[in-house]
């Protein structure tokens, strides 16, 4: 098992955002939260990747629990893509690995122009941010995560600004990066869930 | 005037010298000074201080700033050189502006920004130096062009500590040729400067927006 959550709550207050919610992430899987707006699924994002923190409840990665050290091995495409705006796609690429360090620098390069390639991005790797659309941007914003080398790949709400084709092409690439990774999908999108997710959560009852 | 500024050309290119050292020197100082004072604005801890800091820089003005620290700072014991207290004193009053303009730049990043950085798991002055400061100060530059402005003509409160500058040059030119050309040409060198600056900060601020919008 890739990924664990257990027994998560989470209030703002007196209202209880997230209450005992426990769940597990394997290899080769998609799995996805659904609800509606406001019940607490890009809180509970917020937590597994340490922006906010849960009232109660272990998140757990590889077995061990999930901490500063590890964090960075979950990797999480926000909503907005949330590309640097200063910088040009290749930059936005290879910033955190290289600041990590998680690879040779031409290794890195070519890794990245790899994915560019294999996303269609390649002519677009000087270009910033401004001057990508909606499905470009988050497209990118996968392939920095991916190059994180991370275990667990959250998205939050990934289809929220797309249209019809660009939901298609999300599609074939998470299923393509499932067979590498673990996948965490928040959404309330129930068509485009049905179609990648192997398995479900509406919060508070598993379907 | 023509005939002024031949005959006293040396003199005007002596205060002009002047007014560029005490503004380029000061430019220099308090933006470093100013970014780092930015920076530790993040830090809870110094939140107060610093906030303190600006409140003085910005609740006295500029003249009293520079008369303290000349004229009222040896009655505690330290003592300053006129030129040294006049850097002191432009230096600590723009550092608080440039702080403060840069923290609000800052401020008004979106917040998804700063989350990616620590998504990315990159430490907090890589995140400030890196990521948040290019964009705060792209967002804050058409404020911090119009204090280099401003400072370019509060060069001219030295004065008031004996140094020499186009104001004292304009001055000392008045009472030799008992005229009040001196200061219309002081205001023409002046506005020069200013009008240049401006045109340069402009084509600078959209350069900026050009590449990073």
């Amino acid at each position: 098992m890739i990924f664990t959550a257990e027994n998560i709550s989470k209030s703002y207050g007196d209202l209880a955002v997230l209450e005992d919610l426990s769940f597990q992430v394997d290899q080769n899987e998609i799995l996805a939260i659904l609800g509606p707006s406001g019940v607490g699924k890009s809180t509970l994002l917020k937590c597994i990747v340490q922006l906010e923190k849960q009232d109660q409840g272990t998140f757990y990665l590889d077995g061990q629990k999930l901490t500063d050290e590890n964090r960075t091995k979950v990797g999480l495409v926000f909503q907005s893509s949330s590309l640097f705006q200063h910088r040009h796609v290749l930059d936005n690429l290879l910033m955190a690995p290289t600041y990590h360090k998680l690879y040779k620098e031409k290794e890195l390069l070519e890794k990245a122009e790899g994915y560019l390639r294999e996303f269609g991005l390649l002519e677009k790797k000087y270009i910033y941010p401004s001057s990508l659309s909606g499905g470009q941007k988050q497209r990118i914003a996968i392939i920095r995560a991916l190059l994180m080398k991370p275990r667990l790949l959250c998205f939050d709400e990934p289809t929220s600004s797309l249209d019809q084709d660009n939901k298609t092409l999300l599609a074939d690439i998470l299923f393509d990066i499932k067979k590498d990774h673990a996948i965490l999908l928040v959404s309330h999108d129930e068509e485009f869930v049905k179609k990648v997710a192997d398995k479900s959560i509406i919060l508070g009852s598993s379907l | 005037m023509i005939d002024l500024v031949q005959n006293s050309y040396p003199m005007l290119l002596e205060g002009l010298s002047q007014t560029l050292f005490y503004f380029l020197v000061t430019l220099v100082l308090s933006s470093i000074l100013g970014l780092f004072t930015a920076y530790l604005y993040s830090f809870k801890a110094l939140k107060p201080l610093i906030s303190f800091y600006i409140s003085v820089v910005r609740g006295t003005p500029l003249l009293l700033q520079l008369i303290f620290i000349y004229f009222g700072l040896p009655y505690f014991g330290i003592t300053f050189s006129r030129m040294t207290a006049a850097l002191v004193g432009f230096t600590f009053n723009y550092t608080g502006y440039v702080a403060e303009i840069l923290r609000g730049g800052i401020q008004s990043i979106p917040s998804d920004q700063k989350d990616v950085a620590f998504v990315l798991g990159f430490g907090k002055g890589y995140t400030f130096f890196r990521i948040l400061l290019p964009l705060g100060v792209r967002n804050s530059f058409p404020s911090l062009s119009n204090e280099v402005l401003v400072l370019l003509k509060d060069t001219a409160l030295i004065y008031a500590l004996g140094l020499s500058e186009l104001i004292k040059v304009s001055r000392t030119l008045a009472n030799i040729y008992v005229s009040g050309t001196p200061f219309i040409v002081v205001g023409i060198i002046y506005f020069t400067l200013s009008f240049i600056l401006e045109k340069g900060l402009k084509r600078i601020e959209k350069q900026m927006r050009k590449v990073h919008l």
